[in-house]
C-alpha cells in the first residue's frame, strides 16, 4: 500500500465549537489491503468543520450530534469513504487505495487542491520516487519523470549545473529557467561559484522532499504573474505526523565510472600521421621536424602515456541520511540530517554537502497556527575547468596532450610540458595544473520560512508568510608558482566572497465555502514583496614566497573588486474558483506585478488566466460507464504571464566605472555602459492549454494528454546593433517565439496477479519551436531566423574529400563543390531544438521485492560538437587525434571522409576551423537512466527486534546509452551553441540500506 | 455569487493601487551616474578619455596582434611552435586576418567626448582657466585616437586611395557623432576611401590646432600623444594617401615640434632601449601605449595565463621566462636583410628548437621578467617611434623626386644604427628598395611590413611559397559577417 504522508492541509483541520447536544463516536481506521492501522486519516463530520485525525494506531474520537450524521474519512492516495453513523458508538472503517488518485493533493501557488478539482496543467512527482537516488540535486532527479519538463544536466560535475525547460524555449536573452519555490521561498537559481560548476538548488537535500509540483500552463502559473512564463516548480518538504517518533536511517555507498570517452591515438599512431603532415607542408621542416616533436614511430622505446586514463578515474560516492518525525495533535515536527560526498570522474574534483532541516507546525490556539521550515546546508566542491576550449581544462587538454610525452620526469616530478612539445597547449602540463591548482567553492545555504495562519471564520483564513534564501559562497583559486605559467608572478591567489540574499513575504486571504450540496466557491487574495541582493568582494595577490602558501596575506596584494546589484518586485494577486456538483469547475486568476528591472514608468504589468474543467464521467448520462471508466475530465485554460529574468540594471544608461582592470595609467576609467533604447517592459507569454484526464479499468490505465501553445512576445532581446555605432547590442522588447506541443502522461498496470505487479509510467512531450518575429522585422539575426527554431546553426556543408588530392571540399550556395567556402555558402546545417523527450519507468513488484527500470530519452535535435575541431583535424593541427583520423586520405584515388594530413592545414582554401556539417550530429539518445532493485525485509521478522521497516537496495544510473552522437555524452551538450570540453555524466553504481524504527 | 466577485474585485483594485507604489521597488546601482549629470563635470571627461586607451589594449589590437600580424602576413615571420596562433596568417589562409571592426567602440567614446565636452564652457564652475587647458588636451586626444582608429581600419579593410585594385574603392563607415540613444543610429554604407582619408586628415589637423595653443601640454608622455605625435601620424596618413608633399611637411613638423627628450637612440643605446622599464617609456617613442602590469585593460589579466598566452614576450621568445611559447621567429629573408654591423641585427639570436635553428627576437623583453620590477610579461607598445618619421621623410621625398633629401633622412637614421651612409650612387629603384629594406629591419616585429608592401601596391613575398598577388582578395580583411547581416548596406570586401 502506498505510504504517503499526511496531507498538508491536515494541520489546518479545525476543531469546531461544540454543539448543544452531542455524543462521542470512536473507531479505528485500517487498510483494506493488509489490515494495518492507518494513522493520520482525516475524519470530518460532513457538512461541518468538525474533524479530527487518527492517531498512531489508527484510532480516532469525534464528537457528533446525538442524531448522528455522516463521517467522511479521507487520506491521500485512499478512496474517501462516507459512512453514516446512525446510532452507533463505534465506527470502524477499512479504507482502500484510490486507484483514480483523484484525492491526491496537488500544491498550487499559495494553496493546494485535489487532483479532482484541478483545471490547470500541473505535473507532480512524489518524494519517494526520487528518494535515495545518488543525485545531488532534486532538479536532476526529476529528469524524464514529468511530461513537458525537459531536464538536462549541463555538467557531470557532482552537484553541477542543470538546465530545466518547461514547455519549450520561449525566451532568447531572458532566462528560460523556471521559478523554483521551496516551501514558499522563491529560490536563487543558477551557479553560485566561479570555481566549480554549481547549482544554487544544491542546498536542498532531495531526501527531505515530500513532493515536487511543476506548474506548466498559464492557469497554474498566472498566480505567479511576472515570473510564471517559464513555469513554476514547487517543492514541498516533509512534515511530521502525529504519533510516536519515527526514525529513518539511510546509508548508501557506490562508485562513479567515466563513460564513453574519446579513443585517442597512441604515440606511434600519432607520430606516423604527423610525419605525413609535415611532409605535406614544405615550410614545416619535414619528417625530421615531426620526429623531433612526436618521436620516431619505429622507436621501440617511444614513450606512450595515456593522459586520459591519468585524468579520469572511477570515483566514490557515499550518502547518509537520518530523519526523525513525530508529534501530537497540536505540534508536529520533522527533523533531518544528511551527509553526501561524491568524487568526480576527473581527478581532484568532488562535491560534498552536509545539511540539516527542522520543519515544525503547531496549533497555537483554535484559530492560530504556525508553521516553520528551517534548513541549513554547507556544500563544498573542488571544481574542474570545463565548457570551453581551454588548455588548462582537463576535459579538453587531456585528450589533446602528446602521448609521446610523459607529464613526469624520472623522479616523478612534473615536467615543463611545453619544453617537450613545442609549446603545445601553450606549454601547460594539464596533469600538473589539475593536481596543483586549487579551485574550491564553499557555500552555506539556508532556505527558511515562517508563516502564521489565522482562521477568522471557518471559511476564511489569513496567512502571513516570510521566507529567506541566503547563499554565502566563498571561492578559492590558488595558482602556485610551481606551475610554469604562473611562475613569472610567483603564483597568484584569488579569494572571492559572494553573498546572495533573497527574501519574499506575502499575506494571503483564503476563502472557501460550500453552499448547499452542489456549489463550492473559493477565493484568494494576496500581496507579495520580493527583494534580492547580490554582492561580491574579492581580493587577489601574487608573488608568493612558496608554492605552498595559500593565504592572501602571504603574497603581494594585486587587486580588489566590489560588485553590488539588487532588484525588487511587488505584486498583488487574486483568484476566484467555482465548482458545481463536482462536474464543472472554473477559475480565474489575476496578478499585477512591478519589477525594478524595467524602465520607470514601464514597471507594472497585469497578468491573468482563466480555466475551466468538465468532469464528463460524473454526468448522469455517463452512469452506465462506471464499470470501466474511473474518470474522464476535460480541461481548458488560457492566460498571459510575464518574464523579467534579465539583468537588474539593464534599463538604465549610466556613465559608470569599468573594472579595476579597465584602467589606463592606473587611473580610473568610466564609459557609457549601454545605448539607450526603447524603455524596457515585461516579456509576455500567452499560453493556451487543452487537456484530458482519464482513468479506466479501476486504475489499470490512467493518464492525461495536454496540447499546448505558448507564444512569447515582446521578447527581452539583445538586439544586435550595427557595431559602427560603438555598441554591439541593446536590450529591447522585440521579437516573438512560438512553442507548441503535446504532453502525454500514462500509467499502466499490465499485470496484477497475486503478489506480482508490473506498473508502467510513461511520459513524453512532442514539441516544436519557431521564431515568428525578429527585431526590425529582419528575416535573420546572426543565426536566429524567422520560421526556424531558436537553436538552428549555420555552417558550411562538408562535401568530403577530393579523391584526387585529399583536400576537404564544401558545397557552395549553388551546390557546386568548392575548397573555399564563403559566408554566402553558410546555410542552416543543424537544429539544436529538442523535439521530443520523455521517460518510461517499469516497476515490478513481488512481495517485498521491487525492481524499477527507468529509461529516459530525447531527440529530434542536432548537436554541434566543437571537440571535433581539435581531435578530428586530420592531424593538421598539433593535437592528439581521435583514432578515426587514421582513415585520412593518403594516395590519389583514396575514398575517405578524412582529408590528407598537412601541418597547419591547407594554405589555399578554408582553414581548419571551418564549422561545417562535419561537426554536426544527431543529438537524440535513449538512456537506461536508472535500475533499482530493492528488497523489503518482511515486517514479521523485524517486529521482534523493534524495527518497523528494513529495505536494502542496489541501483545503477546511466547504465546504457543508445545514440548516434559523435561525442562523449549527448546529455550535457548545449542545445544552442557549440560545446567544447563539457563535463560528461558518469555511470553510478550504489548499494544501500534504509532502516525505520 | 456576483456580489462576492464584485467585492473581491474591488479589494483587488485597492490592493493593486497600493502595490503600484513605485517607491517600494526603487533600487540603486552604486558607482553609476546618469550621463546628463556626469557630463556636467570635467573630471568625468578626464576619466572617459581613458576608455579608448583601455580598449586599445585588446589582444587583437594594439598588443600582440598589431605588432606581429603585419610581419606574419608578409614575409618576416616563420612559425616555431604551433599553438594555433599565426599559423593561418603565415600562409595567408582565407580569413586569418585583422579584425579591427571593434575599434568603433573607441571611436564612439571619442565621439561622445567631442559631442559633449563643449557644454562645460557654459557651466561657470567648470569654465576655469585651468579647466580650459584640460578640455583642449582631452579634445585633442579624442581627435587623435579617433583618427588613429579610423586610419588603422582603413589600412586593413581598404586599398590605399592611389593603389586601388579590383575597382574596389570602399573606405570605412564614418561616424562623427556619439551614440547614446539607439534611435540616432542610422544605417550607413562605407564611405569612399578618399572621403575616409579626408575625415582622418581633418581630425588630425584639428588635434594639431588644439595642441598648438601655447600652454597646452598633455601629461604622461609618451603614454599619451602630443602635438608631434599628431604630425607624425598625419605624415603616415599622407604617405599612404600618396600626398607626399604633405607627408614631408608634417614629418618635418613632427621633428621640429617634438620635445628634445624624444630623440633617436644611438647605435650604442639602441638594443638597450628595448629593455626600458615600462614605467619610463622608450626614448624614441612619440606615443607608446602603456601596458599596466597585472591587468591589460578590459581584456584580461596579464599576471596570470593571459601573460603566457597573449604577451609579445611569450609569443616571440623562449628560455628567458618560464612557459614562454615562442610561436614566431624571423624568416630567413628578414635575417638576410640586415647589413653587416647593423646594431639591430643584435636583436636576433639563434635558438635551437628540436634540431632546427630559429632566429629569436629580443625586442620584446617582457620589461623585467624575473627582475624585481613589476613587469610580468608586459611590454609597452610603441605606436609611433621617431625613426618612422625619418623613414616617411625618405620615402615621401623619394616619391617626390627629391632623392638627396630622401638619402639625408635615411642616413640620419642609419648613422644611429651603426651603418654607413647611403651615397648618391644609390638612386631610383635601388634607393626605393633601400628605404623599404630600412623599414623592414627597423620595424621588424612591429607589424609594419604588411602595410609597407600594401601601401606601395607590391605583391607580398612569401618564404618557400609563391607571392601573394597584390590583387588577391586576401590582401583586404573580411568585415565580420554578423555586421553585414545587421546592416546589409555595408559592403563586404570582395572574395569573402
Amino acid at each position: 500500500m502506498r505510504r504517503v504522508l499526511l496531507m498538508l492541509t491536515a494541520s489546518l483541520v479545525l476543531v469546531t465549537s461544540a454543539f448543544a447536544q452531542e455524543r462521542t463516536v470512536t473507531g479505528k481506521v485500517t487498510s483494506a489491503e493488509d489490515g494495518s492501522s492507518l494513522p493520520g486519516v482525516n475524519v470530518v463530520l460532513k457538512g461541518t468543520t468538525t474533524g479530527t485525525v487518527t492517531d498512531v494506531d489508527g484510532n480516532y474520537k469525534i464528537s457528533v450530534p446525538s442524531e448522528g450524521g455522516t463521517l467522511v474519512f479521507s487520506f491521500i492516495g485512499l478512496t474517501t469513504s462516507e459512512i453514516g453513523i446512525g446510532s452507533r458508538q463505534t465506527v470502524d472503517v477499512q479504507m482502500a487505495a484510490d486507484v483514480t488518485q483523484l484525492s491526491e493533493v496537488v500544491v498550487t501557488g499559495y494553496g493546494t487542491v485535489t487532483k479532482r478539482e484541478l483545471t490547470g496543467s500541473i505535473s507532480s512527482v512524489k518524494g519517494d520516487v526520487i528518494e535515495n537516488l545518488p543525485l545531488q540535486t532534486f532538479d536532476r532527479a526529476i529528469q524524464g519523470r514529468l511530461a513537458g519538463v525537459q531536464v538536462a544536466s549541463a555538467s557531470g560535475q557532482p552537484g553541477g549545473a542543470i538546465n530545466v525547460r518547461i514547455r519549450g524555449t520561449g525566451s532568447i536573452n531572458a532566462s528560460n529557467r523556471p521559478l523554483y519555490i521551496v516551501d514558499g521561498v522563491q529560490m536563487n537559481t543558477g551557479g553560485v561559484s566561479t570555481q566549480a560548476s554549481s547549482n544554487a538548488l544544491g542546498g536542498v537535500n532531495p531526501n527531505d522532499i515530500e513532493s515536487i509540483e511543476v506548474l506548466k500552463d498559464a492557469s497554474a502559473t498566472a498566480i505567479y504573474g511576472a515570473q510564471g512564463a517559464n513555469g513554476v516548480v514547487i517543492i514541498t518538504t516533509k512534515r511530521g505526523k502525529a504519533g510516536k517518533p519515527v526514525v529513518t536511517i539511510n546509508a548508501q555507498e557506490g562508485i562513479v565510472e567515466p563513460l564513453n570517452l574519446y579513443e585517442m591515438m597512441n604515440a606511434q599512431q600519432l607520430a606516423e600521421i604527423r610525419i605525413e603532415a609535415f611532409q605535406n607542408n614544405p615550410n614545416s621542416g619535414g619528417a625530421a621536424a615531426a620526429i623531433a616533436l612526436h618521436g620516431d614511430p619505429n622507436d621501440a622505446n617511444l614513450t606512450n602515456f595515456d593522459w586520459v586514463d591519468a585524468m579520469f578515474r572511477t570515483s566514490r560516492l557515499r550518502q547518509y541520511d537520518i530523519s526523525v518525525s513525530g508529534g501530537d495533535e497540536r505540534t508536529k515536527y520533522f527533523l533531518s540530517g544528511s551527509y553526501n560526498f561524491q568524487e568526480g570522474q576527473i581527478i581532484k574534483s568532488d562535491w560534498s554537502r552536509a545539511s540539516t532541516r527542522l520543519n515544525v507546525t503547531s496549533k497555537l490556539s483554535d484559530k492560530l497556527s504556525v508553521n516553520a521550515n528551517l534548513s541549513l546546508s554547507s556544500q563544498s566542491s573542488f571544481g574542474t575547468i570545463a565548457d570551453g576550449n581551454f588548455v588548462n581544462g582537463p576535459l579538453v587538454a587531456a585528450f589533446l596532450a602528446f602521448p609521446n610525452v610523459s607529464p613526469y620526469d624520472d623522479e616523478g616530478n612534473f615536467v615543463n610540458y611545453g619544453d617537450f612539445t613545442g609549446g603545445h597547449l601553450f606549454g601547460y602540463n594539464i596533469l600538473q595544473g589539475v593536481n596543483l591548482e586549487r579551485r574550491e567553492a564553499q557555500t552555506l545555504t539556508t532556505v527558511s520560512n515562517m508563516s502564521f495562519t489565522y482562521t477568522i471564520t471557518p471559511q476564511l483564513k489569513v496567512t502571513a508568510f516570510g521566507g529567506v534564501n541566503v547563499d554565502l559562497t566563498r571561492d578559492y583559486n590558488n595558482r602556485p608558482g610551481s606551475i610554469p605559467a604562473f611562475a613569472s608572478t610567483n603564483g597568484s591567489a584569488l579569494v572571492a566572497d559572494r553573498r546572495f540574499i533573497n527574501y519574499n513575504t506575502n499575506v494571503v486571504a483564503d476563502y472557501s465555502k460550500q453552499i448547499g450540496d452542489k456549489h463550492k466557491i473559493g477565493a484568494l487574495l494576496g500581496y507579495e514583496f520580493k527583494g534580492e541582493t547580490r554582492d561580491q568582494i574579492s581580493g587577489s595577490a601574487n608573488q608568493f614566497g612558496d608554492p605552498s602558501f595559500l593565504l592572501l596575506s602571504s603574497g603581494t596584494p594585486s587587486g580588489a573588486t566590489g560588485v553590488f546589484t539588487e532588484y525588487k518586485r511587488n505584486g498583488v494577486f487574486g483568484q476566484a474558483k467555482y465548482d458545481y456538483d463536482d462536474r464543472y469547475t472554473v477559475d480565474f486568476t489575476i496578478r499585477r506585478d512591478g519589477s525594478s528591472r524595467f524602465t520607470p514608468g514601464n514597471r507594472y504589468g497585469t497578468f491573468y488566466a482563466g480555466s475551466a474543467g468538465w468532469r464528463i464521467s460524473s454526468e448522469s448520462f455517463m452512469s452506465g460507464t462506471t464499470s470501466w471508466l474511473d474518470n474522464l475530465k476535460l480541461r481548458v485554460s488560457y492566460g498571459v504571464t510575464g518574464n523579467s529574468e534579465i539583468a537588474d540594471f539593464g534599463w538604465n544608461q549610466t556613465l559608470g566605472s569599468t573594472t579595476v582592470a579597465g584602467r589606463y595609467l592606473n587611473a580610473a576609467t568610466v564609459r557609457i555602459n549601454r545605448p539607450l533604447g526603447v524603455p524596457l517592459g515585461w516579456e509576455t507569454s500567452t499560453q493556451t492549454n487543452i487537456g484530458v484526464d482519464f482513468g479506466f479499468l479501476s486504475g489499470r490505465l490512467s493518464g492525461s494528454i495536454d496540447a499546448w501553445n505558448k507564444i512569447n512576445s515582446d521578447l527581452l532581446f539583445n538586439q544586435g546593433l550595427d557595431f559602427t555605432s560603438g555598441f554591439g547590442s541593446v536590450l529591447a522588447n522585440v521579437g516573438e517565439v512560438k512553442n507548441q506541443g503535446i504532453d502525454f502522461e500514462l500509467g499502466l498496470v499490465p499485470v496484477k496477479a497475486g503478489d506480482f505487479t508490473w506498473r508502467v509510467a510513461y511520459n513524453q512531450t512532442i514539441q516544436d519551436n519557431e521564431i515568428t518575429k525578429l527585431p526590425d522585422n529582419a528575416p535573420r539575426l546572426n543565426d536566429l531566423t524567422v520560421g526556424e527554431s531558436i537553436n538552428v546553426f549555420y555552417g558550411a556543408r562538408y562535401a568530403g574529400v577530393n579523391p584526387a588530392n585529399g583536400r576537404p571540399m564544401y558545397y557552395d550556395i549553388n551546390n557546386e563543390l568548392t575548397y573555399t567556402q564563403t559566408n554566402a555558402d553558410r546555410v542552416i546545417v543543424g537544429d539544436g531544438f529538442i523535439r521530443y523527450f520523455g521517460g518510461v519507468s517499469n516497476t515490478f513488484e513481488y512481495k517485498g521485492l521491487s525492481l524499477e527500470v527507468f529509461f529516459q530519452f530525447q531527440g529530434g535535435n542536432d548537436v554541434f560538437n566543437s571537440d571535433l575541431f581539435n581531435i578530428e583535424a586530420a592531424a593538421s593541427n598539433t593535437d592528439n587525434q581521435r583514432i578515426n583520423q587514421l582513415e585520412r586520405w593518403r594516395n590519389p584515388g583514396d575514398i575517405t571522409n578524412v582529408p590528407r594530413a598537412i601541418e597547419g592545414g591547407e594554405p589555399e582554401g578554408s582553414g581548419l576551423g571551418v564549422f561545417s556539417t562535419k561537426q554536426v550530429a544527431d543529438g537524440g539518445y535513449t538512456r537506461l537512466k536508472q535500475v533499482t532493485l530493492s528488497y523489503q525485509v518482511p515486517s514479521t521478522l523485524l517486529r521482534k527486534v523493534g524495527i518497523t521497516s528494513l529495505r536494502v537496495y542496489a541501483q545503477g544510473l546511466n547504465l546504457a546509452t543508445f545514440t548516434k552522437f559523435n561525442g562523449i555524452d549527448p546529455e550535457v551538450i548545449n542545445e544552442a551553441a557549440s560545446s567544447y570540453g563539457t563535463y560528461p555524466n558518469g555511470r553510478q553504481l550504489t548499494a544501500g540500506v534504509t532502516l525505520t524504527f | 455569487m456576483k456580489n462576492i466577485i464584485s467585492r473581491l474585485l474591488m479589494v483587488f483594485v485597492v490592493l493593486a493601487l497600493f502595490a503600484s507604489c513605485e517607491e517600494q521597488i526603487e533600487t540603486t546601482q552604486p558607482d553609476n551616474n546618469p550621463p546628463d549629470l556626469a557630463f556636467g563635470k570635467l573630471s568625468n571627461f578626464s576619466q572617459l578619455i581613458n576608455s579608448p586607451y583601455d580598449r586599445m589594449q585588446a589582444f587583437n589590437y594594439l598588443t600582440q596582434y598589431h605588432m606581429l600580424a603585419g610581419d606574419a602576413l608578409a614575409d618576416n615571420g616563420r612559425l616555431v611552435n604551433n599553438t594555433g596562433r599565426y599559423v593561418g596568417e603565415l600562409i595567408n589562409q582565407n580569413g586569418s586576418h585583422y579584425n579591427y571592426w571593434g575599434l568603433y567602440a573607441s571611436i564612439n567614446d571619442c565621439n561622445i567626448i567631442l559631442d559633449r565636452i563643449d557644454t562645460l564652457y557654459k557651466i561657470p564652475s567648470q569654465n576655469t582657466t585651468a579647466n580650459r587647458v584640460t578640455i583642449r588636451t582631452i579634445v585633442a586626444q579624442a581627435l587623435f585616437l579617433r583618427a588613429m582608429a579610423y586610419f588603422d581600419m582603413l589600412r586593413v579593410y581598404s586599398y590605399e586611395p592611389n593603389q586601388i585594385a579590383n575597382n574596389w574603392d570602399k573606405g570605412v563607415v564614418l561616424r562623427d557623432r556619439g551614440t547614446l540613444d539607439v534611435s540616432t543610429i542610422d544605417k550607413r554604407p562605407r564611405s569612399s576611401v578618399e572621403e575616409s582619408y579626408q575625415f582622418v586628415e581633418r581630425d588630425l589637423l584639428r588635434a594639431i590646432d588644439s595642441l598648438s595653443v601655447p600652454g597646452t601640454t598633455i601629461p604622461n608622455q609618451p603614454f599619451r600623444p602630443i602635438r608631434a605625435t599628431a604630425h607624425a601620424l598625419l605624415a603616415r596618413v599622407y604617405l599612404h594617401w600618396g600626398k607626399n608633399a604633405e607627408a614631408v611637411t608634417h614629418a618635418n613638423l613632427a621633428i621640429t615640434t617634438k620635445p628634445a627628450a624624444i630623440r633617436l637612440a644611438t647605435a650604442a643605446e639602441y638594443p638597450g632601449m628595448w629593455n626600458t622599464a615600462i614605467t619610463a617609456g622608450r626614448v624614441e617613442s612619440l606615443f607608446e601605449l602603456r601596458i599596466f602590469p597585472g591587468s591589460s585593460g578590459s581584456n584580461g589579466d596579464w599576471s596570470t595565463v593571459d601573460g603566457v598566452n597573449e604577451s609579445l614576450h611569450s609569443l616571440t621568445t623562449t628560455g628567458i621566462s618560464t612557459a614562454s611559447q615562442f610561436v614566431i621567429a624571423a624568416s630567413n629573408s628578414l635575417i638576410a636583410a640586415y647589413e653587416p654591423n647593423d646594431v639591430r641585427r643584435n636583436l636576433w639570436t639563434p635558438v635551437n628548437i628540436r634540431g632546427q635553428e630559429f632566429q629569436m627576437c629580443l625586442k620584446w623583453s617582457g620589461s623585467g621578467v624575473g627582475a624585481a620590477s613589476p613587469g610580468f610579461w608586459a611590454d609597452n607598445i610603441p605606436v609611433i617611434r621617431l625613426p618612422e618619421v625619418y623613414l616617411i621623410l625618405a620615402e615621401a621625398n623619394f616619391k617626390l623626386g627629391n632623392e638627396a633629401a630622401a638619402r639625408t633622412a635615411l642616413n640620419t637614421l642609419r648613422a644611429n644604427r651603426g651603418l654607413p651612409a647611403v651615397t648618391a650612387v644609390t638612386t631610383g629603384v635601388d634607393l626605393f628598395n633601400r628605404i623599404m629594406n630600412e623599414r623592414r629591419v627597423e620595424f621588424a616585429f612591429e607589424g609594419q611590413r604588411w602595410f609597407d608592401l600594401k601601401r606601395n601596391g607590391q605583391n607580398i613575398p612569401k618564404e618557400n611559397a609563391d607571392p601573394l598577388a597584390y590583387t588577391d582578395f586576401r590582401v583586404l580583411a573580411p568585415i565580420p559577417l554578423n555586421q553585414i547581416i545587421l546592416n546589409p548596406i555595408i559592403e563586404q570586401n570582395p572574395g569573402y
